[in-house]
């Protein structure tokens, strides 16, 4: 059975942003550091990607709430990420990379590129987003 | 995040950052490199040294200034990237258009 570390943040935007989810990651890689290198940063800026998303979106007209779970094991990392923010009608099959100079548009193709499973789903009120990247050799 | 600017010579503005560029940041950069092509200055150097994150919201900020700085006559460059911005960089092709100098004092050298 793979042993698994879980690891718990609740956001509340505003006042909280995005440099939370870096210090809360922060705190991961240094408990962690047989996660090379690589995967942290890549993993990093999915996760930070998708928070900024979450909150861009969300906090136009509101405040939004956040819960981040995050798990370690020796082989992968794991994030499930849910929100308050409107339900989203998202099909992420359908955001492909735009060219070169658009300023926009870049989100969630660049999650999809950076980790291996990237998955949106709502219910209840909530939208679920799961992410998970399993470490380079 | 901390940005520094600095007129060197014929006209070029470097901009050395200092942090994350991110959401919170962007907008920052974006002010700095239009101030830097309001006043005259189109040639704009990103000295990257210091960013170890930038996210998509960062590469806004950058094709923004790329594009203000072009339709100036001038040009935006990037300099010393770390290995987590070449890999966004990478990622969403914009390599293809910023190209990436050693260090600021090189980027405009031709």
């Amino acid at each position: 059975m793979i042993e698994m570390t879980v690891y718990k943040r609740h956001l509340s935007v505003p006042p909280d942003d995005v440099d939370e989810v870096h210090e809360f990651l922060q705190g991961i890689w240094d408990e962690n550091p047989h996660i090379p290198l690589r995967d942290r940063f890549s993993f990093e800026t999915a996760l930070v990607e998708l928070a900024s998303n979450i909150i861009l979106y969300s906090v136009v007209t509101s405040s939004v709430t956040c819960d981040i779970v995050i798990e370690t094991s020796t082989d992968q990392i794991n994030a499930t990420i849910s929100d308050n923010g409107d339900l989203v009608d998202l099909a992420l099959d359908e955001h492909i990379m735009p060219d070169e100079f658009s300023e926009s548009g870049r989100g969630i193709p660049l999650i999809k590129a950076l980790v291996d499973n990237f998955e949106y789903g709502n219910s209840e009120n909530k939208n679920t987003w799961r992410m998970s990247k399993r470490y380079q050799q | 995040m901390e940005i520094h600017s600095k007129l060197v010579g014929e006209g070029v503005t470097v901009l050395k950052l200092q942090g994350k560029l991110n959401m919170v940041s962007a907008p920052r950069l974006r002010e700095e490199v239009h101030a830097a092509v309001a006043a005259g200055n189109s040639r704009v150097a990103i000295d990257l040294t210091g960013v170890d994150f930038i996210d998509s919201s960062g590469l806004g900020a950058l094709i923004n200034g790329l594009k203000a700085a072009r339709q100036a006559g001038g040009d935006l460059r990037i300099a010393a990237p770390s290995e987590q911005v070449r890999l966004v960089l990478e990622l969403t092709n914009i390599d293809r258009v910023l190209k990436a100098y050693e260090n600021a004092e090189s980027a405009f050298s031709d």
